[in-house]
């Protein structure tokens, strides 16, 4: 079955200018490098990371909302790297973002029945155009009476809800979710994932769920990669990345999230294994392994070889030298 | 669902409330309305030829017949003077109209299309690194001094300056993400211009517009002053003040009431710019 | 004599719509050493609350309209900035949220750091400097003689948030307020932090007052919880207690609705609806409109703390009948 996001070797470089006045040199700052990654038809593919991981841009890259610096993007079996014009406005029906700030993601001088239709609008799909919004905005669990409102009338969960709104309204398939939670109170949080799943279930969606929440990411997802500075360090079905995480940088991960009873608390804080130090720059990463720095398991080939994806078990590939 | 149910207000609708409860935008809409209604009325209140030579009236200070008094000629300053405002409103306004659209498209199109950015903000520097009366003065001085000509000479003058402005917006609204939710739906650039950027940036230029106004009648008084503006008998402000210079001592209400009529002006305006910035880009206000 | 006591604490201000009050009633006490969580939504009023114990609200337009703050025995309420400012450091002391914007970017570290030392204590030259090296030292900046030199922007967040509590504990606070400390870290560099805070508090033995959203970090960090909600305590426990058996409905759907890493659940227990505003708050129980257990009664007066027994406290009519649930 081929999957129905294939990502072959996608990198995403800034050029970034350094030096002084008289040295001024361009130095790529690799937010994304040569990353590959499948997200299959139905499944929500999470994607974990801490900041400057490049999970975000990550995203934007495998819906064209950013160009790629470098490799292969298929939607469906076909490369949409190349796409221009009309073919590339058709593609985009089929991919949809929900964004993480509630209140920079819509337009304030826009109603949220403009707001909500216009990606019909811009594609000319304008039949019925008022039922569509409706129906819509129902399944987001928004009143109807929403439509002539203007954004700031609403809290955060609602907005949110319009966000998803739009993104579903022209029937994509695949929505990428970067951290549509993150900004909001927790009791909210819960509602909008469930919303989510929910969504997923009637319109047959396959979503890529960034999050820095491991939480979050773990109820909903079907399976979860991890990155770590501008790469993927392991991918593994959710159960497995959870209970046996195999990756350094994730189980120092795991072990960092809070406790959710207080009898769990480790006695000796100095022996839990989390993760010392502090991430380093993206202008200037380590060589070799980027986790080496902060890694428990570092040795000398950590220095000097990038690791490949090895696959330790069925689905579960991780990017060391020395996990198994 | 809790949702604010008083009643709905569009977010122009807000901003004109909030407008209306400021005090020191008030007034300067009140001292400019002052300006602009005589301006409009010119033809009622101001019936009086004011080019008309009646040299037996010359010199007389303000009194009953003549309110303003009259100048070195017998001419009504009443008459010069509000028909001066009728000249300095259109001014201020055809420079204005010229900055809004010339000032937006050059502004937007440098802030949304990078590789224009470069290439119109070195003319643009360049424009601006003029101050703004010598450059005047250089394009009265090409084209002549007729009011038209003045106009675009301060057109010109004071586009970059608006550009600018429109730029920084535009900056920082094509980085929004509801652009980026537009893009993501396959928004041309046309649209999300037209839709998402434009209005967004409307409010810093806006209050730019206003103090523009106020800089513009300041300018051609400053021209006219100098003889490089329109040229006389047509009464424009800065002209009656440079006749009236001679006659400082003997005759002062020729110097100064065309004078408190270009403060008046200017105070006004720039009341009202401060209103609006308050109101319209909070991140501009002075923490008070 | 407890070291924080706080009883019958109300706070407004004065907005252009009227008095607005923003929290109300607030009774408890802190005690050496101890660790309490305050937990609750954005807009519950825990900001506000430990605003007002520093006296840092500007008043007006905010006005303490009843109760008392007593530190030491001291009462707070009362005192002018003046003696006030005597207190913030050595007494009581507070970081915040966004180290970027507490820091101030055109002072070295060193510069901050040595600043507040100058204020409170008649050190000067040499000695100032090594005690703010000896801090820096403390909250684990490596070379640390080296970074005092440095300016914030050259640091990273996790680093900033450590400058921000060496610059709080130098004076050996007997207090300290941390207002969502981690809230803006990435959570590897949190689970460092709130290490850092608990071992902060084991060699200098002060108390904590951690303010949060997150029941993680509560479960990771207190003694005991206080939990808020518009404005009001809705309950107070032990934290032990808390997590084991919660009183309160607000308190049970907070900890429902957070997906845990070792639970397994179809769907998540959701709160509907959102908080109040301070403007149009209902009358009687504020929660009971998004209450799945409210009756008409909840919504007739505001209901008190009762005591649960093991210094459990909780505002709710219907304890007793949902303790059996």
């Amino acid at each position: 079955m081929t999957p129905l996001i294939e990502a072959i070797g996608v990198s995403k470089h800034y050029p970034v200018e350094t030096g002084g006045f008289l040295r001024r040199s361009t130095v790529p700052l690799r937010a994304v490098d040569s990353v590959s990654l499948n997200v299959n038809e139905g499944e929500t593919l999470g994607l974990v990371g801490e900041s400057g991981c490049g999970k975000s841009t990550l995203g934007r890259l495998l819906i064209r909302l950013l160009p790629a610096t470098d490799g292969t993007i298929r939607f469906g079996g076909k490369d949409i790297g190349g796409l221009q014009g009309k073919a590339l406005r058709d593609v985009r029906r089929s991919m949809q973002i929900v964004f993480q700030d509630p209140y920079g993601a819509l337009n304030p001088r826009m109603t949220v029945a403009d707001i909500v239709a216009e990606p019909l609008v811009i594609h000319g799909d304008t039949a019925n155009l008022s039922a569509r919004v409706a129906d819509v905005l129902s399944h987001v669990g928004l009143p109807s009476r929403a439509r002539e409102r203007f954004p700031h009338e609403f809290s955060g969960g609602q907005r949110q809800r319009i966000g998803i709104a739009r993104a579903l309204i022209l029937r994509p398939k695949f929505v990428v979710c970067d951290e549509p939670v993150s900004a909001l109170d927790v009791s909210v949080q819960a509602q909008i994932v469930n919303l989510l799943q929910d969504l997923q279930g009637e319109f047959g969606l396959t979503y890529l769920f960034i999050a820095h929440d491991l939480g979050v990411v773990k109820h909903i997802s079907t399976r979860v990669a991890v990155m770590y500075l501008g790469k993927i360090v392991e991918v593994a079905p959710k159960t497995a990345l959870y209970a046996a995480p195999k990756h350094p940088y994730t189980t120092g991960l795991i072990a960092s999230v809070p406790v959710t009873h207080p009898s769990q608390r480790i006695k000796n804080r100095a022996e839990r294994r989390r993760v010392a130090g502090d991430i380093p720059s993206a202008l200037d990463p380590p060589s070799g392994c980027r986790f080496h720095t902060r890694c428990p398991l570092a040795q000398a080939p950590c220095r000097e070889t990038e690791p490949k994806p090895r696959e330790l078990a069925p689905g579960h590939l991780v990017s060391c030298h020395f996990a198994e | 669902m809790t949702e604010s149910d008083g009643p709905r207000e569009t977010p122009w609708r807000a901003s004109v409330r909030r407008l209306l409860h400021h005090r020191l935008f008030l007034l300067g809409l009140a001292l400019f309305l002052i300006v602009v209604f005589a301006a409009i009325l010119a033809p009622w209140i101001a019936p009086q030829d004011p080019n008309k030579l009646a040299m037996r009236y010359k010199f007389q200070a303000p009194n009953e017949n003549f309110l303003f008094g009259t100048d070195n000629f017998g001419r009504s300053l009443w008459s010069r003077v509000i028909w001066g405002a009728r000249l300095s409103m259109f001014i201020g306004s055809a420079v204005v109209a010229i900055n809004a659209v010339a000032g937006t498209a050059i502004g937007a199109a440098a802030g949304y299309f990078r590789k224009l950015d470069n290439a119109l903000m070195r003319i643009n520097d360049a424009l601006m690194a003029f101050p703004a009366v010598l450059l005047a003065i250089g394009v009265t001085a090409i084209l002549g001094p007729s009011v038209n000509d003045v106009i675009i000479a301060l057109g010109i003058v004071y586009t970059p300056r608006t550009a600018r402005i429109v730029r920084s917006s535009v900056i920082v609204l094509r980085e929004m993400e509801y652009v980026q939710a537009a893009v993501a739906a396959g928004a041309g650039h046309w649209r999300i211009l037209r839709r998402h950027i434009l209005p967004n940036a409307m409010a810093p230029l806006i209050v730019q517009l206003s103090f523009l106004f106020a800089y513009a009648v300041l300018t051609e008084a400053t021209l006219s002053f100098l003889g490089v503006g329109a040229v006389p008998p047509t009464p424009t402000w800065g002209n009656i003040m440079a006749e009236g210079r001679q006659y400082m001592t003997d005759a002062p209400w020729i110097i100064a009431i065309p004078g408190v009529a270009l403060m008046i002006t200017v105070l006004g305006l720039n009341l009202l710019g401060d209103g609006l910035r308050d109101v319209l880009d909070p991140r501009l206000r002075i923490q008070s | 004599m407890r070291l924080l006591e706080v009883r019958g604490l109300t706070t407004a201000f004065q907005t252009g719509r009227g008095e607005i009050t923003a929290v109300e009633d607030i009774d408890f006490h802190l005690d050496q050493g101890e660790v309490l969580g305050i937990v609750g939504e954005s807009g519950s009023g825990k900001s506000v609350t430990a605003l007002t114990i520093m006296g840092l609200l500007p008043r007006p337009p905010a006005r303490i309209v009843a109760g008392s703050i007593r530190f030491d025995g001291q009462e707070l309420t009362t005192l002018s900035d003046r003696a006030m400012q005597r207190i913030r450091g050595p007494g009581i002391a507070m970081v915040f949220q966004e180290p970027m914007t507490s820091l101030n970017p055109v002072f070295t570290i060193g510069d901050q750091i040595m600043e507040t030392i100058k204020a409170h204590e008649q050190l000067s030259g040499r000695a100032v400097f090594n005690r703010a090296v000896e801090m820096l030292e403390k909250v684990g900046i490596p070379s640390a003689a080296r970074r005092m030199t440095d300016y914030p922007h050259q640091l990273s967040g996790g680093q900033r948030q450590r400058v921000m509590l060496a610059i709080a504990l130098v004076c050996r606070p007997r207090i300290l307020i941390a207002d969502e400390p981690t809230t803006a870290l990435d959570v590897t560099v949190q689970a460092q932090i709130l290490d850092l805070l608990l071992d902060l508090r084991d060699e200098f033995g002060m108390a904590i007052m951690l303010i949060t959203h997150n029941m993680g970090v509560i479960a990771e960090t207190a003694d005991r919880v206080m939990v808020m909600y518009a404005g009001r305590v809705v309950e107070e426990a032990p934290v032990a207690g808390l997590f084991d058996d919660p009183r309160h409905p607000y308190t049970r759907g907070l900890l429902e609705c957070v997906p845990s890493l070792i639970a397994e659940r179809t769907r998540l227990i959701a709160i509907p609806g959102t908080l109040p505003e301070p403007a149009r708050r209902p009358p009687g129980c504020r929660f009971a409109p998004r209450c799945r257990y409210a009756i008409p009664a909840c919504a007739g007066a505001l209901p008190p703390l009762t005591d649960q027994g093991q210094g459990h406290t909780a505002a709710c009519i219907r304890i007793a009948e949902l303790a059996t649930t």
